[in-house]
Parts: structure tokens; C-alpha cells; sequence
């Protein structure tokens, strides 16, 4: 069964893909996928290195100028030389493209969304002290397309999240680590930006 | 500056004979794929990798693929390796400069490593395989010497950290060259003009 899906797959539709991508009407339900490259600069304080990280995205779009991105990605990073950490993201965003013309080679955007966090520190040398938390989180920014051909683009965005739940912090005195969170909801934030590679599979509708 | 001129003009000779022999390879359906050998030189570190790799790509037009990569540490060529395990995968897009049969292309692809490194002799804890973030730039050259096979020359950057490691990460960036015979197939067939 596996081997008739996958043949199915070779014979229709990697031909279709291949085709000039046939627009309706307007930009309204270009469905894209892609994958993204990530950096998280973190601001609370001189412990937190930047974060490094990859992931994915799928793009849908509702009309000429708003388009929607659904993204998951992985990052992480060290705090000082004594313990790391590791960011999952999930969320969503939209974006306004500034200019008017549909497809311009470079075609920058406003986006706004929301996300869900799941943040994990580790100690270096005994893994089994760690701290984690979930957190939700709104973040906005700007960012360019740049489109290579008509179903690739790359996109270069920086964004600010801000993540609303407990905080963590990390101290380290004579050998030890101590991972601290605070009672309550905190705000933690952080800049990320990050470049993706995105291909237009279909125009839905 | 003779030779350079000379070395120009077979080159540009060479690659419009090739054009005119068969220059409808490279296209929108062509399939391509191969195995390979990888050496690698880890730039923070004195060692000389080797890892098995393969990649499986589709051309969506005669200047973009999408291409998908898998790489499997086998071992180092110093006495004290750094890996004890790595393997990578990897994902994304790679641009094409077609010139008859021959192909410059240079591409991007992020994606994850599995890595676990060798623990340090002074070390009492022994490192765990992590799931790491990377990324990897290529540029490389392919030559479409008959109908199905290919030719290639690769070179790659991988940047890569692992963290968790006593001190902090270890910067575990690699160099890789790569070469060999690849495999391909066009997926459409040819529309008569």
C-alpha cells in the first residue's frame, strides 16, 4: 500500500508541481510550505546567549495583501557556560503586504500573531536539574519576500515575542545551578529573526 | 593571463558543445539523487570526518530544486574523534545556473542533527545524543554525462552546536567535500514544441 502511494505520489503530483502555478482570480488560497532558519536574541540578562534554531512553516493565503503563517520551530542556546536551554514554538501569524502589486520581486510585509512556548533549562553537568514551563505569547515584526520564481520565495523577518507565563531564571554560585520561578504570570521576551525558503504548492481557490 | 584566456575559451567551447548535444536534461521533473561519500574538516577542532550521505532531489524548474539530505557519521581519521554518533537530516532549496549539460548550483538547507559526542577524558558524565538545530550552505557543480547518471562536486558548510556539553556548547561546525556518480530521471516527459 505504501509502495502505491508513493508511486502515485512520483507520477501525479510531482508533474503538477512542476507546472506553472495557474492562479485564480487573485492570490486568495496559495497554500506554500517551507522551512526556516532561526536566531532568538534574548534579553534577561548577560547568562542568556542568543538561540540558534530551525523549523518549519505552511503559508495560506486570504487575498492579495494578507497572507497567514502557521509555524513550528526549535531553538536553542546557552545560558553562560553552566546550563542551555531549549524554545519550542507553535503558532501563527498574519501578515499585510505593504505593497499594492500581487507578485513584486521584493515584497515586504507587516505581521502580528500569537504562539504556545515550551521552554525547557537544563543543567550542564547533572541533566536531571532542569526547569520547564509552558507559556502563550503575542509577537510582531517585519519582514521581506523575495521572490526567486514564481512559486519560491525567501523570507527575512525579525519579530518580537513577548511571553506571558512563569519565569525562569538561572543563577550558578560555588558549582551549583539553581533554575528559579516565579509565582504568578511573568513577561519574558525575546527577539527572533529568521530567513525561510517557501514553495507555493497550489492555489486552493 | 595566456592560460587563463585559454582555459576560458575550451571552457566556454566545451559547455556550448555540450548545449547543443543535449540540453534538454536539466528541467522542470528531473528527479536526482545519489550516495556518497562526505570528508569533512571540523574547524574548532583537529578532526577529519567521514560520513555516508545521500540526497534525493526534484527540479520544480530548470533554476530551483528542492532538495532533502541525510548524512551518517562513520568514523574520524584522527586517533581521538569527536562523535561518538551524528547523524544529519536536512531540507530546503538549491538554485541552479544550467549551461547545457553542465550545472552550477548553491543552496540553503536548515535542519536538525542527532549528535552525541565523545565524552571528555576528564569528564565523569557521560554525553547524551541530542536532537540539534543546523544549517547547511553548498555550492557544487554537475556535470549530465548520459541520460540517467551525473557527475558531481560538492562542497558544503554545516554549522552546528551541541549543547550541554561540561563547559558549555562545543562549536562542531564542519567543511565537507563531496564528489561522485548521482542518478537521475526525468519525471515528465518532454512537451513537442
Amino acid at each position: 500500500m505504501k509502495t502505491l502511494v508513493l508511486i502515485v505520489a512520483v507520477v501525479f503530483i510531482l508533474p503538477i508541481q512542476a507546472q506553472e502555478l495557474h492562479i485564480r482570480n487573485n492570490r486568495a488560497g496559495l497554500i506554500s510550505f517551507g522551512v526556516r532558519s532561526s536566531l532568538g536574541l534574548v534579553n534577561d540578562g548577560v547568562w542568556q546567549k542568543t538561540a540558534f534554531g530551525t523549523g518549519a512553516e505552511c503559508r495560506l493565503q486570504f487575498s492579495d495583501r494578507i497572507n497567514t503563517e502557521w509555524f513550528a520551530d526549535h531553538l536553542k542556546a546557552d545560558l553562560a557556560d553552566y546550563a542551555w536551554r531549549a524554545d519550542t514554538h507553535i503558532g501563527w501569524s498574519v501578515m499585510y503586504y505593504l505593497r499594492k502589486k500581487p507578485d513584486p520581486i521584493v515584497q515586504p510585509f507587516l505581521l502580528a500573531g500569537h504562539c504556545f512556548e515550551y521552554l525547557k533549562f537544563t543543567d550542564n553537568v547533572n541533566p536531571s536539574n532542569f526547569a520547564e514551563r509552558w507559556s502563550a505569547s503575542v509577537q510582531g515584526g517585519v519582514g521581506t519576500q523575495i521572490n526567486i520564481t514564481q512559486r519560491f520565495d525567501v523570507s527575512l523577518v525579525a519579530q518580537y515575542m513577548m511571553h506571558i507565563g512563569t519565569k525562569i531564571t538561572a543563577s550558578h554560585a560555588e558549582n551549583v545551578t539553581t533554575f528559579t520561578k516565579s509565582s504568578g504570570l511573568g513577561i519574558q521576551d525575546h527577539i527572533l529573526i529568521h530567513i525561510s525558503l517557501n514553495y507555493k504548492i497550489a492555489d486552493l481557490w | 593571463m595566456v592560460k587563463r584566456s585559454i582555459f576560458g575559451i575550451v571552457l566556454l567551447i566545451a559547455s556550448h558543445s555540450f548545449a547543443q548535444q543535449n540540453p534538454d536534461i536539466i528541467r522542470a521533473g528531473l528527479l536526482k539523487g545519489d550516495l556518497a561519500f562526505n570528508q569533512s574538516f571540523m574547524l574548532e577542532h583537529k578532526s577529519k570526518n567521514v560520513y555516508l550521505s545521500g540526497f534525493l532531489e526534484y527540479y520544480s524548474s530548470k533554476n530551483l530544486s528542492l532538495r532533502g539530505d541525510c548524512m551518517w557519521y562513520m568514523d574520524s581519521r584522527q586517533k581521538d574523534p569527536v562523535f561518538k554518533q551524528n547523524y544529519v537530516v536536512l531540507f530546503g532549496a538549491v538554485l541552479h545556473k544550467p549551461i547545457g549539460r553542465n550545472d552550477l548550483f548553491g543552496g540553503i538547507q536548515p535542519g536538525m542533527s542527532f549528535t552525541q559526542p565523545v565524552t571528555p577524558a576528564l569528564s565523569d558524565n557521560t554525553l547524551p545524543l541530542r536532537m540539534m538545530p543546523v544549517l547547511d550552505i553548498s555550492i557544487g557543480y554537475t556535470l549530465y554525462f548520459s541520460k540517467f547518471c551525473n557527475f558531481f562536486l560538492s562542497a558544503n558548510y554545516l554549522a552546528s552546536r551541541y549543547r550541554g556539553a561540561d563547559n558549555g556548547s562545543l562549536k562542531l561546525d564542519e567543511f565537507m567535500i563531496s564528489g561522485g556518480l548521482g542518478f537521475h530521471i526525468n519525471t515528465i516527459r518532454k512537451q513537442k514544441k
